[in-house]
């Protein structure tokens, strides 16, 4: 008995002992499971499947790195693809295709007008399809619409990158 | 066994049925012991207890683990079967009548008198009893999962308490 017990009831002691004794746990008479499985609403693994998508785009870029060392950026993000969930998969997305825009954009030794529109329509386009992810976050096809065309900016950066710089004037 | 558990959670959150059934034969057990110790009545607690599971499963991609597990899915267990608890008070303005708890409880095994005892409490004493004692709620919590004041629930404790204690000390 402990110096707390000795100062009350013993029925208030046995009361707290019974209390005790009684289990956390209650099993219910039947299995549950098979009536809840056929309740349970459906829902697509979307988090993985964004996370999926996101690692995906990430890694075929690193690749493109890997084959065209020259134009990889001075430093790569490199997410796990374990920490990519829906709520990152964007931002890490943006921050490695942004990077390497930049750094393929500055290797450009000419400045043409024509380019900076065009660029400007795929940025007007990004920006509207990240404006679909505020509201449909979880949406994998808004991520795989992101990265064409962040992909198709860095397709026509590296086809500036390599032509003469007098010919690229004429784009 | 937590990298297990972690391993189970992660799987359900990306749409493992087998996964989310494994967690609900580990959890149950808990949810549905709160569930009858406030409802004190099979039918319901098994209600409330595969209503909780469809919220689990729903609020599972959300889950960030700022808590564990059990805990988080005891608190939705709690919520839902107080919510169920308010509205059977209600179903008694216009039909009286306990359930019986020698039904709900009579095959569960150990202290059988105490858990009669406490389903046989006035149904506000026997809410805050087993939210107090057997939960862990402090009062202040209890008062706004209830609606009452925190004294009050103190005062329905320790009439809950002596009816225990006079009911016990007659068998």
């Amino acid at each position: 008995m402990s110096d707390r017990d000795e100062t009350r009831s013993p029925e208030d002691v046995a009361l707290d002992r019974a209390i005790q004794t009684l289990p956390r746990s209650l099993q219910p008479a039947r299995d549950l499971w098979p009536e809840l499985q056929a309740q349970l609403p459906r829902r697509a693994p979307q988090r993985a499947r964004f996370a999926w998508v996101a690692a995906a785009a990430i890694g075929a870029l690193v690749i493109s790195f890997w084959v065209r060392p020259d134009l990889a950026p001075v430093s790569v993000p490199a997410p796990q693809m374990a920490q990519l969930d829906a709520v990152s998969a964007e931002a890490d997305l943006l921050n490695v295709y942004e990077s390497q825009k930049a750094t393929q954009f500055a290797a450009l030794n000419f400045n043409n007008p024509a380019v900076n529109r065009q660029l400007a329509i795929w940025d007007g386009a990004v920006q509207q399809v990240r404006g679909a992810l505020t509201y449909y976050p979880e949406e994998p096809q808004l991520l795989l619409q992101l990265d064409q065309l962040y992909r198709q900016q860095l397709s026509y950066l590296e086809t500036l990158a390599m032509l003469d710089p007098q010919v690229a004037a004429l784009y | 066994m937590a990298e297990e558990l972690q391993q189970l959670i992660r799987a359900a959150q990306a749409g493992d049925l087998t996964s989310f059934q494994r967690l609900h034969t580990q959890f149950v057990g808990r949810a549905y012991s709160v569930c009858l110790r406030l409802l004190v009545d099979a039918q319901k607690a098994e209600d409330a207890c595969q209503e909780t599971f469809i919220k689990v499963w729903q609020q599972l991609p959300q889950f960030r683990g700022d808590s564990a597990f059990g805990t988080w899915l005891h608190r939705i267990a709690t919520h839902t079967a107080i919510d169920m608890w308010r509205k059977d008070k209600l179903m008694r303005l216009v039909d009286v009548g306990e359930p019986d708890s020698h039904a709900a409880l009579s095959d569960e095994g150990v202290p059988k008198d105490l858990e009669l005892a406490i389903a046989s409490l006035p149904r506000q004493a026997r809410a805050v009893f087993v939210l107090f004692a057997i939960e862990g709620y402090t009062h202040i919590e209890i008062g706004e999962l209830l609606d009452i004041a925190e004294g009050s629930s103190k005062a329905h404790y320790h009439r809950a308490r002596a009816i225990l204690q006079e009911k016990l000390s007659e068998r």
